[in-house]
This record gives structure tokens, sequence and C-alpha cells, in this order.
């Protein structure tokens, strides 16, 4: 698939999990190793839910409490809960992003987003005069629409990070059980149950 | 403990490697496949889009390779090279796994055009460009081409602007969704000749595997049922059918050997955990390099002793040399009405109207490329790639419905262009960096031809000709960025090029290596140029080719 890069980044600063202390449904290391060296086949593999909404009920493994709990508001916020299905905050959006900030390879993700959450909270502190957590619903969104203003060319800081934010945020939704099929009615995951045969044009 | 010793070493087990391993052991020889990855059943294959996409799976198992093997990438001599893992776009991954690149490839299954083996021929002398003909013609290939459709087991509908053919595809087309119904009439009201792709799918029943299940999880995803014909369920097998081959999976090769003369005798091979297990000897007769266009001239570096002081092949310093792949791009439409159904597999649409008849827009001749429609259209990928129009609000529900709406109310299309290969793009080994192993990593230095954006601006001009006709509201093309350092693909050929002369080429048009008796190349490597359309079936004619050859030797 030749410069398909945005689907490369998409994840191109993840790498697999490494935590012998990985939560429900992920491998292990141990795991890991055994499929490199060829001792299993793939077939423990199938029997794996790997989504966003495992990590839900977990400590976080990167953010603070009061990181993750700003997580949780802003990605709410930009995927929310309507009358079709739940939002971020239901898909455990947050707790997958601190899952794979924490599993990095690299630093930068992770200064990335802990300079971003610091911005956040002093642009909200300059606009209403209380840290984020503090504002109301209302104060909340003032935030993020002026952090969302320049989309498409982000000048300041607040700006570029809100790219991040949304890249991680969507990433981590329409990949979640309830984003893929709740959200977009997804087929493509279920097998068809019989050969539809040669139609012709 | 006296090596093991073997006719035949094939060392990668991907497009090229898969075949040469099942025409060397059906003709008795004793064959050793040696693999890095592991060895997959197609039962373990999955459609979870998080779990199992190679492309967006977030544990890239099964389909390795691993975050520890490192390359560098730079755009030039001048540059400095930065460490790439493999999920970097520059990276060129391919899987590494039993089958290769075939497990979870889309299986699109193009024969080139005759023109594109003689493209200095065709187009004279490009300034920046480095086009040879081939030392091997589309007529002596041919019957390489038939035997890898036949073999592997190829569907589809004749392709009206096609080069010449024997026999007809085995297999009819697998079938059409929605997608289909809607262009098909819109490329015909433009005049075009649309017809169905051709797959390496099986649309029936076939030599003893199944028909495909028209999930859409072709490209990026191994198949479950084994309906794409990857080298994992198809050659590979009746390999292992003769009783003369042994595949040996999770299996690296750090070098070539060669004995007390020069002449080469074996590699060097280690299993399990990097840089953790023993080298081992393995003494073979022939060596056959199949690890792709990025791996197989780091192992001919690394190959180096008094005999090759600048790696195997490579007096001339021409290997590695050229490395390129295909110009691709997306384009897309937002309709109205439903146009997609999610039915597979997703390419069923192609049109072939314009390789090496367009002009571009100072009227230079083009190469241009094939156009399809897509397949494996997860909604990550969709969300990914669209691009919100500005009076939807950024976030929140208005996004969400965006989102929503046009899931399934825009196509696809994905365009494949001719590119222009550059002598200066190559893959080295890296001086400082090497891996767990501690043995030297690929280097690619690579930046675009200039006139592929010409190329690429035709192909995108004519996707979004074709949407507009078809009725989308909205046509995104993508930022077409000239000499852009952006390349290597797993769509990679070029680096061990063949040709009749040793001063510009890697190995000569039985795909020996120049100077060497019995080291062959047969994968990506080979090919002198790229195509207008995905590589796959060429590289495997090619193998066939190579193969007689290494027979013939005897």
């Amino acid at each position: 698939m030749p410069n398909d890069s945005d689907l490369h980044e998409a994840a191109h600063t993840d790498a697999p999990k490494e935590h012998a202390d990985a939560g429900k449904g992920e491998l292990t290391r141990r795991e890991l190793i055994g499929i490199a060296a060829g001792a299993i086949v793939a077939s423990p593999l199938a029997r794996l839910e790997i989504t966003a909404a495992a990590n839900q009920e977990q400590a976080p493994h990167f953010f603070s409490r009061e990181e993750l709990e700003m997580v949780e508001i802003l990605t709410d916020r930009i995927i929310p809960t309507d009358d079709h299905s739940p939002g971020a905050r239901a898909a455990g959006v947050a707790a997958y992003i601190d899952g794979r900030l924490a599993e990095s390879w690299e630093e930068q993700p992770r200064k990335v987003w802990r300079d971003g959450l610091k911005r956040v909270d002093a642009l909200c502190q300059k606009m209403h005069g209380q840290p984020f957590l503090k504002a109301t619903p209302e104060q909340q969104v003032a935030v993020l629409s002026r952090m969302a203003q320049n989309e498409f060319h982000p000048k300041s800081e607040e700006e570029k990070f809100f790219a991040e934010l949304k890249r991680r945020t969507v990433t981590a939704y329409y990949t979640s059980e309830i984003g893929i099929h709740k959200e977009m009615e997804y087929k493509g995951n279920t097998l068809l149950k019989e050969f539809a045969g040669y139609e012709g044009s | 403990m006296a090596p093991i010793s073997t006719d035949a070493v094939i060392v990668g087990s991907g497009a090229g490697g898969g075949i040469v391993a099942k025409e060397l052991a059906s003709a008795g020889w004793s064959v050793v496949l040696l693999e890095r990855g592991p060895w997959l059943q197609s039962a373990g294959f999955g459609h979870v889009e998080t779990r199992d996409g190679w492309v967006t799976g977030i544990y890239r198992v099964p389909f390795g390779p691993g975050p520890a093997e490192i390359r560098t990438v730079r755009a030039g001599e001048s540059d400095s090279a930065r460490i790439v893992r493999p999920r970097d776009p520059l990276y060129g991954t391919l899987p590494a796994c039993v089958g290769g690149g075939t497990v979870y490839y889309g299986a699109m299954a193009w024969r080139f055009h005759r023109e594109t083996l003689r493209l200095r021929s065709h187009f004279g002398l490009i300034p920046g460009a480095n086009l040879e003909d081939w030392p091997v013609t589309y007529d002596a290939l041919e019957p390489c081409y038939e035997k890898a459709e036949y073999e592997l087991g190829v569907s589809g509908d004749e392709n009206p602007f096609g080069p010449p053919r024997m026999r007809p595809l085995p297999l009819p087309p697998v079938g059409e969704n929605t997608e289909a119904r809607v262009l098909f009439p819109a490329a015909r009201r433009l005049g075009w000749k649309p017809f169905h792709t051709p797959l390496a799918i099986l649309s029936q029943a076939y030599r003893g595997r199944p028909a495909c299940i028209r999930c859409a999880y072709c490209n990026g995803y191994g198949c479950e049922v084994g309906a794409k014909s990857s080298t994992l369920v198809s050659v590979i097998p009746q390999a292992l059918a003769t009783g003369n081959c042994r595949l040996v999976p999770n299996a690296f090769v750090r070098e070539v050997t060669v004995d007390r003369s020069g002449k080469p005798d074996g590699v060097l091979f280690q299993t399990g955990t990097p840089g953790k297990g023993a080298w081992q000897k393995l003494r073979a007769r022939v060596v056959v390099l199949c690890c792709s266009a990025t791996e197989t001239p780091r192992l001919l570096l690394n190959s180096r002793s008094r005999f090759f002081p600048r790696g195997l092949g490579n007096e001339r310093d021409q290997v590695g040399r050229n490395i390129d792949n295909d110009g691709g791009l997306f384009v897309y439409g937002l309709f109205g009405d439903m146009v997609t159904d999610q039915v597979g597999p997703g390419v069923c649409f192609g049109v072939d109207d314009f390789q090496f008849r367009a002009r571009g827009r100072e009227g230079q001749s083009l190469g241009a490329g094939i156009l399809s429609n897509y397949h494996t259209r997860g909604p990550l990928g969709f969300i990914r790639r669209v691009h919100v129009p500005e009076n939807v609000q950024p976030f929140g529900a208005e996004l969400k419905n965006f989102y929503r709406k046009y899931f399934l109310r825009s196509i696809w299309l994905y365009a494949t262009c001719h590119t222009y290969p550059r002598y200066e793009n190559r893959v080295d080994v890296d001086p400082s960096v090497r891996d767990a192993r501690g043995l030297p990593v690929s280097r690619i230095t690579f930046r675009q031809h200039p006139r592929n954006a010409d190329e690429e601006q035709y192909m995108a001009e004519r996707c979004e000709e074709l949407l507009r006709e078809a009725g989308a509201t909205v046509v995104v093309k993508p930022l077409i960025q000239r000499e852009s350092p952006q390349g290597i693909s797993t769509h990679q050929v070029g680096s061990c090029r063949m040709g009749s002369d040793p001063q510009s080429s890697v190995v000569d048009r039985t795909g020996r290596v120049h100077g060497v008796p019995n080291v062959y190349v047969a994968d990506g490597s080979l090919l002198p140029n790229p195509g207008g359309a995905n590589p796959a079936l060429t590289i495997q004619a090619l193998a066939y080719w190579v193969s007689s050859h290494i027979l013939r030797s005897r």
C-alpha cells in the first residue's frame, strides 16, 4: 500500500506492549516471545478481545488521576454520547490513550501530552480564572473551541495539541467496540454465511 | 556437529521464495526454506481491525517484524540518517512470516505492460532517472505469468488494454459490490473500458482450496479460509508435500558464506530470540535470496570476506541502488446516497485505459497507471483520510454525525502510477547502527524523481473525473509533493537490478549474481523498475523464470 502514510502514522509511535502485568485480554511479554519463537501459532490470538474498554477500570499507567480525568472530559467533548451511540468516555478512550502512551518506545509522545494538558489548564485559567477540572461544562467547551480554531493551520502550541488530541481520540474511539459496531454499524468484522457466487456485470 | 547440507537454501518465504522452493523441490532437489518470521495457520487469522490488521493492529503480532528490527532512513547522501521502526511510514515495512507479503496483501495480480519492461526505449533518456530495458522481454516472461496465475489461482476479467496472453485467467471474477455498480456505468459514460480486476483470490473452489467468503478484509489481513492465494497456502504446501523441502521459521540469516576458494557454500543463520541463539552453518550448493528489496541488499552487503570485501556481488558498487516503488494515491468522493456495502473483496472495479497512452500538461508522454476501487475500508481508515469540510464543527456531535453519515456514502479510488528510478536512491548497510544481533541494519536513502509527481497528478485527475461522473458531491485529492522523500512502500523493487552489463546491474538475466556461480536473487529486488500496477505477480513470474534457470544450472 504505497504512500499510505497517514494510516501508518496513526500508530507509528506506538509499539507492542511489553508489560508483564498487561490487563485483561492483552498479550503478556511471555506470550509475545512464545509467538515470536513459533512455539504456538496464531490460534490463541483468536480468543482475545483487545478493545479500548478492556482498560477502563484500571489505574492509569502514565497519566495522573487528574490528567486522566481531563482526558476523559476532553475526548468525550470531541466524540460525545448522542441518541445513536455512547461517546468516548463510555468507549474507554482516555484509558486507551494512557496505555498507548505508557508503552510507547519513544519519550516524545508522553512529553507532548503532559505539556499539552498543562497548556489546556493554563488556557482555562487565562480564559475563566480556574483550572480545567473546576470549570463549568460551558467553559470547558469554550477552551476546546479556542484550541480548535485553526484546526487545519495550527499555530499556537494549544492549537497543535488539539490536532494530537483529536487524532488519538478518533483512533481510539473508532477502533473500540462501541465505535466500530454501535456507532458505525460496521459489518466488516463478521463473516458472510455463504459465498454469493459470481454475479458478472 | 557437521553442518546440515542441502542442494539449495532459499532465504525468505514470501512472494518469490515460496515459488522457488516449490519449483526446486518438485524437481527433486533437497531444499531448505528459511523464514525470519513465524509460521502461522490460516485458521488463526481474524477480522478485528485493532487486533489483526497489519496496518492498524495494535500488537503487530502475528505479522512482525517486531519493533527491535530497526532501520535508518535519509533523503540524500548529505543528510544524516535517523533510526526508524517498522511502524514508521518511511521504514518500507513488509511482514515477517511464512508467506511474507502475500499473506496480508490485497492480492491484485496485474501483468506489467510490454513497455514497462523497456522504459529506456519507450521514454528515451530522462535526466535524473536511471532507466534501463529489462534483459528479459514480456514475451519471454509470458509463460511464467501464466504459470503463476494457474498455480496460485487468479480470478478476474481479461484486461482490455493488457499485454497479449496465451490463455485466459483460470477463474472468473469474484463478484461485485455496490461501489462497482456505481463505478462501472460512470466509467463507461466517460468512454473508458472498466473490468473486474485480476485478483489472486479464488472465486470458486480451486486446487483443494475454498472460494472467497467476501468479507472485504483482504489488504492488511490474513485470509482465514485460505481463499487468498498467498504462498503460505498455495505453493509452500506443495513444496512441503514433495518431501524434499524443509521449512524453518524464525530463522534469521546473517550472511552468505564462502569456501576457501571464495565460492559461496551456504549461509549462517540463527533461530529464536534475536541475539540469543548460536549461529548455525547451513551448507548448500545453491543459495537463493528472496528477502525483499530492502533486506536482500543488506544480506549481500553483510556477506563480506577477503574475496568480497565490499559485500557479495558488490564489486561495482551496484547492490542496493535504484530502489524504487510505484506511486500510489487515494482519491475519495462523498455521495448523497449509500454507495458502499462492505462486501468483499473490495477491489472489483479496475481501469487500465491510460498506461503509456496518456500525456501530461506539457504534452510529455506518461506511463500513468491503473485505477481501482479499494478494499478493506474500516471505519478508522476512512476517518483518518477524510478531510472534514470547514462548515462542520471540528469536535462534538456534528463531527460524529459527519463520520457516521459519510462512512457508507463515500468511495475511495486507488491509483497506482509509474515512477522513475534514481541511481542515488539506495539501500545499503548503516556504518554505525546495528540490530539486536549486532548486525549492520539497512539504511534507505530515497527521494522521488520529480517526474513522479506528473504521473500522480494525471492519475489523481482521472480519479476525480470518475468520482464526479459517478455523482460525488465532494472530491478530495491528495496533496502531491514533488521530490517527496516518502517512498519505499510494500511495493519496493529494483535494488538488485537484472541486467546484461555487470557495470550497471547486480544480477544477470537468469537472476544469478554477476561474477558468482551459485547465488541467485528471486524477489522484488530483481525488477529494474516498478510498473503502473502492483508488482506481486511480476515478482512471482520472475521467480518461476529464475527457478527454471537454477534447474538448468545443475
